[in-house]
């Protein structure tokens, strides 16, 4: 259940949808635009960094979420590598979100030094409603349940 | 030498080329490097070129969706 990870025909991350319904979605990496499928219907993006275990936890989360509304919105799954391949899809991405974000934690200890360098968990996944191909809310990082519910409730009709 | 890194750790971030040439660069002989990521096409060619860099002893895991990579450098 959930998803893996396989590679592509460029050695890229192509997302493997197991055992779940068919509006859990795979999306590919670094499209070009918007693909037309994500014109049709209601849609919950989950854009993962490749290199973020928090990002791919975010995204398995994601399924449980959506399932609970029985596939009147549907997940699409993307991988990303670098942050930039998220411009060409998500509109007014920002030049924060379209830079690597990392912290560095550093440590002296008996005369040596240890460097930490992690990925920012407020960076990613990039969340993205859209309903018939029109984005409604974008939302950065590794968000609660309950505001993922939140972006899932707004494409639906009150 | 005290200025240079004894130990490098990375979780979840990304690991570019010039990262690669960075660690190969600063890290002192007899210190390990620890990556730790998704198990992704791209993360484990990282991995594999962080230790094609700086060379020494590779242990590597991969448990469930994770791969984790220990390179301990050898004291030249």
């Amino acid at each position: 259940m959930g998803f893996t990870f396989a590679s592509n025909d460029a050695g890229r991350s192509r997302i493997v949808i197991v055992n779940e319904p068919d509006y859990i979605v795979p999306l590919r990496i670094a499209p070009s635009c918007l693909e037309d499928c994500l014109k049709q219907g209601k849609w919950l993006v989950a854009s993962m960094s490749v290199w973020s275990v928090h990002d791919i936890r975010a995204g398995h989360r994601a399924i449980e979420l959506v399932k609970r509304q029985g596939g009147l919105v549907k997940l699409g799954l993307r991988p990303f590598d670098y942050p930039n391949e998220n411009s060409t899809w998500v509109p007014r991405l920002g030049a924060e979100q379209r830079a690597d974000q990392v912290e560095i934690l550093v440590a002296e200890e008996d005369g040596g030094r240890e460097v930490t360098i992690q990925g920012r968990s407020d960076a990613s996944p990039v969340w993205v409603s859209i309903s018939e191909g029109q984005v409604v809310g974008v939302r950065y990082g590794n968000l609660a349940d309950g505001d993922i519910e939140e972006l899932i409730l707004q494409l639906l009709p009150v | 030498m005290s200025c240079v890194p004894f130990g490098s750790s990375f979780g979840s971030s990304p690991i570019r080329p010039a990262t690669v040439t960075e660690i190969a660069r600063v890290i002192k002989p007899g210190g390990d490097i620890r990556l730790v990521g998704p198990n992704t096409p791209e993360v484990l060619t990282a991995h594999q070129q962080v230790a094609n860099a700086v060379g020494g002893r590779v242990y590597q895991t991969v448990l469930g969706d994770y791969v984790y990579t220990n390179i301990i450098v050898p004291a030249r």
